[in-house]
């Protein structure tokens, strides 16, 4: 009786760690992020170049580089530093691969109206797990990351 | 009681599989995207941009990714290796492939790769 008790037990962990494994394996396999410029427009201004300014000290190299480009005063420009999290069911398999549109997200967050031609510059784009989001990972069905972005907003000067 | 000796173990070792493979899961692989000034990076499109490139590059991570604690990708450093002068219209596609999967699970999270893919649109001399 007690062995046909304990057989039952090791049926019911073996299967629950098989299952475990098979969700692991659905979510691992499909954990995908995609950061797309598909909505970029030709008017709007978002690189991930470097911005000189004015009073810099700068080498024969750089001077080279930087001759048909306009120097900047650092008054006109502002530091930033936004949050994103991407959201997915099952790693990414709803949807299939998160689609994390980097220019609606920008010009959301930081452009008064479409119409302004201020820029943004030297963008820094991380992707990582946060606390939180290890947390909420836990049991693989909801499988977020999170993105941070730092830059530079130049007012439009011209 | 021999039986039950071994099914402790059993219980014991599925427990540690399962909390690695969790942890494997959980990597807290951080990947930085950035440029080194070599060549300009838009996210616009740019004129002139007509030719297409994808670049598939695999980032290593070790002890459940906590090793090294952040990855840098180069992007101007990637469309310069492909020959580019200027690149724009980025899609960055970060996965977990079936091979760095197989790879997490046979190191039990010892190495915890990921694959990057790059693509976008710029012009050569």
């Amino acid at each position: 009786m007690g062995n046909k008790k304990l057989k039952f037990r090791f049926r019911y962990c073996f299967l629950i760690s098989v299952l475990t494994i098979f969700i692991q394996i659905l979510s691992s396999c499909g954990s995908n992020l995609v950061i797309s410029s598909s909505r970029c427009l030709s008017k709007d201004t978002v690189d991930l170049n470097r911005v000189h300014f004015n009073d810099e000290w700068l080498t024969e190299f750089e001077e080279e580089q930087v001759k048909n480009q306009s120097t900047i005063n650092k008054q006109d420009v502002q530091k930033f530093k936004l949050n994103a999290r991407t959201h997915a069911l099952f790693g990414s398999h709803l949807p299939k691969s998160y689609n994390f549109k980097i220019c609606p997200f920008l010009n959301n967050n930081l452009r008064a109206n479409d119409s302004t031609n201020d820029s943004i510059r030297e963008l820094n784009i991380t992707t990582y797990y946060s606390f939180k989001d290890v947390i909420l990972g836990v049991v693989p069905i909801y499988s977020p990351r999170s993105i941070e972005i730092n830059g530079l907003y130049l007012k439009d000067i011209h | 009681m021999k039986i039950s000796t071994t099914f402790i173990n059993v219980k014991k070792i599925i427990i540690g599989i399962f909390l690695l493979l969790l942890l494997s899961y959980l990597s807290c692989s951080r990947i930085n995207y950035r440029t080194n000034g070599e060549i300009p990076v838009y996210l616009t499109p740019q004129k002139g941009h007509d030719k297409n490139f994808v670049v598939d590059k695999s980032v290593d991570f070790y002890l459940f990714g906590f090793i090294p604690e952040r990855h840098a990708i180069f992007l101007d450093m990637l469309g310069k290796q492909e020959g580019f002068n200027e690149i724009s219209k980025l899609e960055i596609y970060e996965r977990t492939s079936v091979k760095d999967f197989l790879w997490m699970i046979i190191s039990l999270g010892c190495y915890t790769p990921r694959t990057v893919v790059v693509s976008g649109w710029g012009t050569k001399n």
